[in-house]
């Protein structure tokens, strides 16, 4: 009872206590995410450039072997210094300037640390730079008056200094930003650094940093921002769909009624293509406004027999035979003329074709899941036919008789489809737009005795960039 | 902001939704994150890791229990993975101290939140694990055993001698402050 007494106090005061963290934590944890999510958008990427940098190394070791090497720059000078050597080195009076950088391709801040130099202290970071029982490696670009260190710390995340946690250096200051994480520690004496290993523990996430040697103070300078190389998260953003636009049709025609009968029984879905551009504005966050151009090459195509019936004469002949008992058996011949309709059979296969522009202005709903946006899209849709070639079908003399025209002439429409764009990265989504048009063809305008509307499936498929 | 709306927000990836979600459980999180750790730099870490868990999964949250719950359980959970990937060291420090003064649990009423939190953060690492897990989340001894890797009977003698050994030091500060 006691003892369930004790655990439910504890519980009770615990459960609902508050410890406030770092302010700037929040900023670090959208950073962090951004960064995730750009570099699995990377990996395709780097798996091509890596694929056409090791196709290109076989080709130099293939074709230039054989050859004399290049030398390497001789202003740099690449060797693993002593922790000896490190240490007179740090009595250089240099300016020194630690850099502090996550991620190079998404880092919305920088911090940039000063430091300037004293003779008499030796900086903990500096001193766990030159340890060589830390696997590290230690670089050291020489050049006439500067001697910097750039100390590659990967794969020792998560580790403290390797001291008693009462001879730890003292936290000065701490700052987090991205995967950044800058600790500024306070100077301890020497005695407490004598024949110690220390081990990197969060500046191993900076994973490079140039560092001088002999430190004594570090002032932080200001953030300066970045410029980001995603879209604007405060900002709406505009999308701009580049688009390729496979489709099937299936005409509608109307007209004389014969004419549309037999052009009925021929006309067959035929597939077509486009492509184009289009530009959605966000109007809230919800729905968007959108419009562009699309270049259509419609083709109407009409395969098949033509059945008619045509009016036939037949002449029959009829043999009698009379038995006149005067002259005897008179052969007695007569015709008869009979007009019937026959049914007859004309094959025909020929395609009517448009080039048409297409200016869609629609609205579009908005609604998606994590890297899929999805939206629900309506348009109305004004077209300009620009020409037309085909042919007609003559029913009087069971023929089709060519057409052809520039006359160019306005038409309307209306389309309706379903979006699925799919997040490649920050900027790039891929689109697969399945949908629906009606539109007309002025057909008439073109010489064309029957009018040809269009009721169009179509599956458009495209690449969306990101505005902002 | 209902939790509901919240949640869709966050969902959206709102912003606004998740600075408001990050608002409401980062204090409470934080202090979980600190039981767990050993130093406030750590207890940001799993709070930062614990987070990013909770805004890339937050559409796998189902209205059915509670939400402070859901991240209470992301952030125990990411604490733990954390300690599985480091070495865990169970140490015995009661070892050769068998005189125990008498607790009572008044003094347990006197302490505020954040000294009895100073005091469970304090604890030996091994104690502190298994003492939050049983004590605060409601773990059982097996459930702790399989997250932590150890015996159940380790998880039971680590948790009586976690508990005596608060309780000598809530009575040790007692009388440090009278």
């Amino acid at each position: 009872m006691m003892e369930n007494s004790f655990e439910k106090r504890i519980a009770d005061k615990l459960k609902n206590t508050e410890v406030q963290p770092n302010e700037n934590l929040l900023d670090s944890i959208f950073e962090k995410r951004a960064a995730k999510a750009k570099r699995f958008a990377v990996y395709p990427f780097v798996g091509a450039v890596l694929g056409i940098v090791l196709i290109a190394s076989l080709g130099f070791w293939y074709w230039g072997e054989g050859s004399k090497s290049t030398s390497i720059s001789s202003n740099v000078v690449l060797e693993r210094e002593s922790p000896k050597s490190q240490a007179q080195e740090a009595n250089k009076p240099e300016q020194i300037i630690a850099e502090t950088n996550a991620s190079k391709e998404d880092v919305s801040q920088k911090t940039v640390a000063v430091v300037k130099p004293k003779k008499s202290s030796v900086n903990p970071i500096a001193k766990s730079s030159s340890s060589s029982n830390v696997n590290q490696d230690v670089v050291v670009k020489k050049d006439n008056n500067i001697a910097k260190t750039t100390v590659n710390n990967a794969g020792i995340d998560n580790q403290y200094f390797n001291v008693g946690k009462g001879e730890r250096p003292l936290i000065q200051k701490s700052e987090h930003q991205g995967n950044s994480h800058l600790y500024v520690y306070e100077t301890i004496g020497d005695d407490a650094l004598v024949n110690r290993d220390f081990l990197f523990s969060r500046i191993a996430r900076l994973r490079k940093m140039v560092v001088k040697k002999n430190i004594e103070t570090i002032e932080m300078v200001d953030n300066k921002p970045v410029k980001r190389n995603g879209p604007s998260k405060n900002k709406r953003p505009i999308y701009l769909d580049f688009m390729f636009n496979p489709s099937v049709n299936m005409m509608m025609l109307s007209g004389d009624n014969s004419l549309v009968e037999a052009g009925n029984t021929v006309s067959k879905a035929s597939l077509n293509q486009g492509f184009g551009f289009r530009v959605s504005v966000p109007v809230s966050s919800k729905w968007n406004v959108f419009s562009g151009l699309n270049y259509k090459e419609q083709s109407n195509q009409y395969k098949g027999d033509l059945s008619y019936n045509e009016e036939q004469t037949q002449i029959n002949q009829h043999v009698k035979y009379i038995n006149d008992p005067i002259k005897g058996v008179i052969k007695v011949i007569t015709y008869d003329t009979v007009t019937f309709q026959a049914s007859n059979k004309q094959n025909v296969n020929f395609k009517n074709q448009y080039k048409v522009f297409q200016l869609p202005i629609g609205i579009s709903y908005n609604f998606g899941y994590k890297a899929f946006d999805f939206s629900i899209n309506g348009s109305a849709l004004l077209n300009y036919i620009k020409s037309s070639q085909g042919n007609n079908i003559n029913l009087d003399q069971h023929v089709v008789l060519p057409y052809s025209s520039n006359k160019g002439a306005f038409g309307f429409g209306a389309g309706l489809s379903v979006m699925g764009a799919y997040k490649l990265n920050n900027r790039i989504r891929l689109i697969a737009e399945p949908g629906l048009q009606y539109f007309g063809l002025k057909s008439n305008h073109f010489g064309n005795n029957l009018r040809e509307k269009v009721l169009s499936p179509q599956l458009s498929i495209g690449l969306r960039y990101t505005l902002f | 902001m209902k939790e509901e709306d919240l949640i869709k927000g966050c969902v959206k990836e709102d912003r606004v939704c998740q600075k408001e979600l990050y608002k409401r459980f980062a204090g409470k999180m934080m202090a979980v994150c600190l039981r767990y750790s050993n130093s406030k730099m750590e207890a940001e870490d799993i709070l930062q890791d614990g987070f990013i868990k909770v805004f890339d999964n937050i559409s796998k949250f189902k209205m059915e229990g509670s939400l402070e719950g859901w991240v209470r359980r992301i952030m125990v959970n990411t604490a733990i993975n954390k300690i599985r990937s480091n070495k865990m060291k169970f140490e015995d420090i009661s070892a050769g101290h068998n005189e125990w003064d008498h607790y009572d649990n008044s003094v347990l009423d006197k302490m505020s939140e954040q000294d009895l939190l100073k005091l469970v953060s304090q604890l030996p690492q091994g104690y502190k694990y298994v003492f939050s897990m049983y004590a605060i989340e409601g773990y059982s001894h097996k459930e702790i055993a399989d997250n932590l890797g150890i015996e159940e009977a380790s998880s039971r003698s680590q948790y009586a001698k976690a508990k005596k050994y608060l309780q000598q030091q809530i009575i040790n500060l007692e009388k440090i402050n009278l």
